[in-house]
């Protein structure tokens, strides 16, 4: 078997499988996602599932699908999604403050 | 949906790129095969695949799960591809177009294809074919049932009467045979 990098799940390229039909059971599927995020040796079995899935369905169109894949990450790469800040920390990190100005309280002016 | 695409979605919101990598792995087969139907160079099938992705990963905020993640996808492609078209002069009236009339796919040659890549794709295909034969029949089956026929473990299960923990090993391994035979292609 191959070795388990992958948080506490070890490697099973069947797992992999059935990820790549949207097959996996809810219990799992985080799991198997993490692990995949983090487990050279099944991402590089997905690669290869997915090749053969894709023949499968429509032959080959991709010449090269690893360069694919590079080029648009290499693409992306320089322009990570930025997390969205949550309402508050909009509200603060804006020139709202503009608008809650006239709530401040009056007396502090004197 | 599948959860594992709201998963990697929603990482990827928080910035985790090799998430958007997994999903760009899972669909690029896919979404080719998508933009092929309506653009035959080969090499602009690459292209118009990749802008596709750039675009989904810059507009992934506005994916909220109301669709299945490659529904999503599909329809960025198509605005790609109208684009492309539009550019070039040309009109396609893709909205007639549904999914699941470019989902009903079976491996075959293409004509726009040159006559070299026919020639390496015919050598493929004839291989595949080669592999298939030699699967076991039950793998072959349940295969067939679900990358042609497109049906789910469940209904394959009820299919070939057998619980879906064999169906899913059955085309896991049938897979695993065929990428075995055809490994000089890859
Ligand atoms: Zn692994």
């Amino acid at each position: 078997m191959t070795p388990d990098t992958g948080g506490d799940m070890a490697c099973d390229p069947e797992l992999v499988s059935a990820f790549l039909d949207g097959e996996l059971d809810a219990i799992i599927v985080g799991r198997v996602t993490d692990h995949l995020l983090e487990c050279e040796e099944c991402y590089r079995a997905m690669t290869r599932l997915a090749w053969v899935r894709d023949i499968m369905v429509d032959g080959r169109v991709l010449d090269d699908p690893a360069g694919l894949t590079r080029s648009v990450m290499a693409a992306i790469s320089n322009e990570k999604v930025e997390p969205r800040a949550g309402f508050v920390r909009r509200l603060f990190s804006s020139d709202k403050w503009v608008l809650f100005l006239p709530l401040l309280p009056v007396g502090l002016g004197g | 949906m599948s959860d594992a695409d709201l998963i990697l979605v929603e990482k990827t919101k928080k910035g985790d790129n090799r998430a958007f990598e997994i999903l760009v792995r899972r669909y690029q087969g896919r979404l080719a095969s998508v933009i092929s139907r309506f653009v035959s160079d080969h090499a602009r099938v690459q292209d118009l695949t990749q802008e596709s992705f750039i675009k989904a990963y810059r507009a992934i905020h506005s994916f909220r799960g109301d669709s299945a993640f490659f529904t999503w996808l599909y329809r960025i492609a198509v605005n790609t591809v109208k684009n492309h078209l539009m550019a070039n002069g040309r009109h396609v009236p893709l909205s007639d177009v549904e999914l699941s009339e470019v989902e009903d796919l079976a491996p075959q040659l293409r004509n726009s294809d040159t006559p070299e890549r026919q020639m390496l794709r015919s050598e493929l295909l004839e291989n595949l074919r080669k592999a298939i034969d030699q699967l076991a029949p039950e793998m072959r089956k349940a295969i067939h049932l679900r990358d042609i026929e497109g049906l789910s473990y469940e209904e394959i299960a009820a299919v070939m009467e057998c619980p879906i923990g064999t169906v899913r090993s059955r085309i896991f391994r049938g897979r695993q045979e065929i990428a075995n035979q055809l490994r000089d292609f890859l």
